[in-house]
């Protein structure tokens, strides 16, 4: 069972997917795009597949990371690791406002008050128009660089090293959520998940823990916005919009609640069909749906929970021939 | 004998409806006390007020001297008083040892939020989980889901998740309901042994356990107090009689 996993085959598993993934791709920009969204999925997991909250905002902290970090280039060039914990540490801050509000309400009025935090996330980006770039969304965006005082200095230009960035930031944000998720938090976001009732009457803050959860949630988020901005140098007007929130989740969805793997699975699968989709026919966003429609009637439980059933069901039969004399 | 809980004029209102009229109760320390009365007596919403499931609209709570009225609902186990539910609520997709485990972690504040480490199964937290499970007769279920539970067992299983916070006082609401005539002599052995440690309010339909097991009584209709007094003298009133007519008594 995953359940007793160390923490150091998370690290390896990690490590295989970033070093497989540009191999089995036809650019290093659609591995970068997978990791990231893969960051975004978790972030959005942790709330719908952990705690049971679905939050139709999540483009409010992805699109604000690409802002926040577009603009700390732009006008503080700080380096790439403050930039971006800075950038993680104001996502948990919105998250947390939304979380606040969202939280007092229940069901379709939870859901609503999410949405309705992002629209306005994107109404103050698309009117700020002298800070964000409005609709052309903020342009002139440089990777910050990497410097270690007296020992060197890394750029960021090419496609292949902000795939290593990219690939290292995911490596170690996967294997510190495989330790959230069994983590004394993890237990209490699953028991509130199952039980929010029980879990208030065995002595859980359910409330504060929601709030918790939406801070994590809202770094992790803001961080994969940053990474895409930092990847297209440009934070597009989209990235805080209503298609984006639903973008993420249906990754979500797609790869399957409540598993870090399934949320990387999502991020690949829906992507690496866009793309696929995108050349096969221009109106591919049909085929898109499509897709999404038969995993959502024939494959519950996401494409992660049908590898594990197929995966159980080739074991046993192995298990079978091996029975036969 | 020294009261451990103690409400006063209690009132619960529902808009317009009130569901606990003025109720005063006094728990005497290491006792079994019972509460009884009819289907929609207002029973379950007395013991959610107890809890703090639910505000009270007016009235207090009193737990060892102490006014526990506003305390929320999270903090009262911390504060020795815990409760289970007449419709089981459980961790359903867990296993019996991870439902008690997060009952036990819940006792050290500030713990539900550590996310650094895994969350410890062995050691003191195995053991706590050990001397529960064993006293429910559930040891041999240590890591069944609770789903796959009997109903009898997922019955001893909800009293088990309420005695996980070591309470002083413990309110049980229905422990035996649906359960099957068989498992019912556990629940009583349960109880009898639960009471040498802590104090126990019960809310119960099988009137042959409330006499067995309860040292007081007290009868509530309509949401208000009717009767009052050890088992014998309750059901010998003539209020509790009328009460109860047309159930089975
Ligand atoms: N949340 C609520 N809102 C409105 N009315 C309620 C609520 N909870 C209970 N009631 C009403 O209060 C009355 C007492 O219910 P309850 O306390 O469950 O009774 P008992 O446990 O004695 O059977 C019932 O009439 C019930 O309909
Ligand atoms: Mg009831």
């Amino acid at each position: 069972m995953l359940t007793k996993t160390p923490l150091f085959v998370h690290f390896l598993a990690a490590f295989a997917i970033a070093a497989v993934l540009p191999m089995l791709l036809p650019s290093y920009v659609l591995a970068t795009e997978i990791l990231l969204f893969g960051l975004a999925v978790i972030g959005c997991n942790l709330l719908l597949g952990y705690t049971g909250l679905l939050s139709f905002g999540q483009a409010l902290f992805f699109g604000s990371g690409s802002y926040f970090a577009g603009l700390m280039s732009i006008h503080l060039n700080l380096g790439i690791v403050p930039t971006l914990l800075i950038t993680m540490a104001l996502g948990a801050l919105i998250a947390i406002l939304v979380g606040v509000f969202a939280i007092r309400r229940a069901g379709i009025y939870f859901i609503m008050l999410t949405l309705a935090f992002a629209q306005l996330g994107y109404y103050i980006a698309f009117l700020a128009e002298p800070i964000t770039g409005g609709e052309d969304g903020l342009l002139d965006i440089q990777r910050p660089a990497l410097s270690i005082p007296f020992v060197a200095k890394f750029e960021f230009d090419s496609d292949f090293s902000f795939y290593a960035l990219t690939g290292a930031i995911f490596i170690v944000v996967f294997v510190l959520m495989q330790r959230l998720v069994k983590s004394p938090l993890g237990t209490v976001l699953t028991a509130i998940k199952q039980n929010e009732a029980r879990a208030e009457a065995i002595g859980y803050n359910v409330k504060l823990y929601k709030i918790v959860v939406f801070a994590f949630s809202g770094s992790v988020t803001a961080l994969a916005g940053a990474l895409y901005a930092f990847m297209l140098k440009f934070a597009p007007l989209s990235n805080i919009d209503l298609e984006t929130s639903s973008q993420i989740l249906f990754m979500t969805i797609l790869g399957g609640l409540g598993s870090i793997y399934g949320s990387v699975l999502g991020s690949a699968v829906f992507l690496v069909a866009s793309d696929f989709f995108a050349e096969l026919w221009p109106r591919w966003m049909i085929l898109l749906g499509l897709l999404l429609i038969f995993v959502m009637l024939y494959m519950p439980g996401g494409v992660s929970k049908s590898l594990e059933d197929l995966f159980a069901k080739i074991s046993a039969a192995k298990d079978q021939r091996g029975k036969k004399p | 004998m020294s009261t451990v809980l103690q409400t006063k004029l209690l009132t619960k209102r529902y808009g317009d409806f009130v569901a606990n009229t003025d109720i005063n109760l006094s728990v005497a320390k290491g006792t079994i006390h019972g509460v009884i009365g009819p289907n929609g007596a207002g029973k379950t919403t007395f013991f959610n007020c107890l809890a703090g499931t639910v505000p009270t609209t007016s009235g207090q709570v009193l737990l060892e001297g102490r006014d526990i009225t506003t305390l929320a609902q999270h903090k009262r186990p911390l504060a020795g008083l815990s409760r289970s539910f007449q419709v089981t609520s459980l961790f359903s997709d867990l296993s019996v040892f991870e439902n008690l485990r997060l009952a036990h972690q819940a006792l050290s504040p500030g713990k539900g939020f550590v996310f650094w480490h895994a969350a410890h199964e062995t050691g003191s937290t195995a053991e706590a989980v050990d001397m529960v499970l064993a006293r429910t007769s559930l040891i041999g279920e240590r890591d069944t889901l609770v789903s796959e539970l009997s109903h009898g067992q997922q019955r001893v299983l909800e009293v088990g998740v309420a005695l996980m916070s070591k309470p002083r006082v413990l309110l049980l609401d229905e422990p035996t309901s649906g359960m099957g005539i068989d498992d019912i002599p556990q629940m009583i052995t349960l109880l009898s042994d639960l009471k040498k440690e802590c104090t126990i309010v019960l809310i119960e339909h099988n009137v042959g356990l409330v006499t067995e097991v309860c040292d007081a009584v007290t009868v509530l209709q309509g949401g208000k107090v009717i009767s009052e007094g050890t088992p014998h003298e309750v059901s010998n009133d003539e209020k509790v009689k009328i009460a109860y007519l047309g159930e089975d008594l």
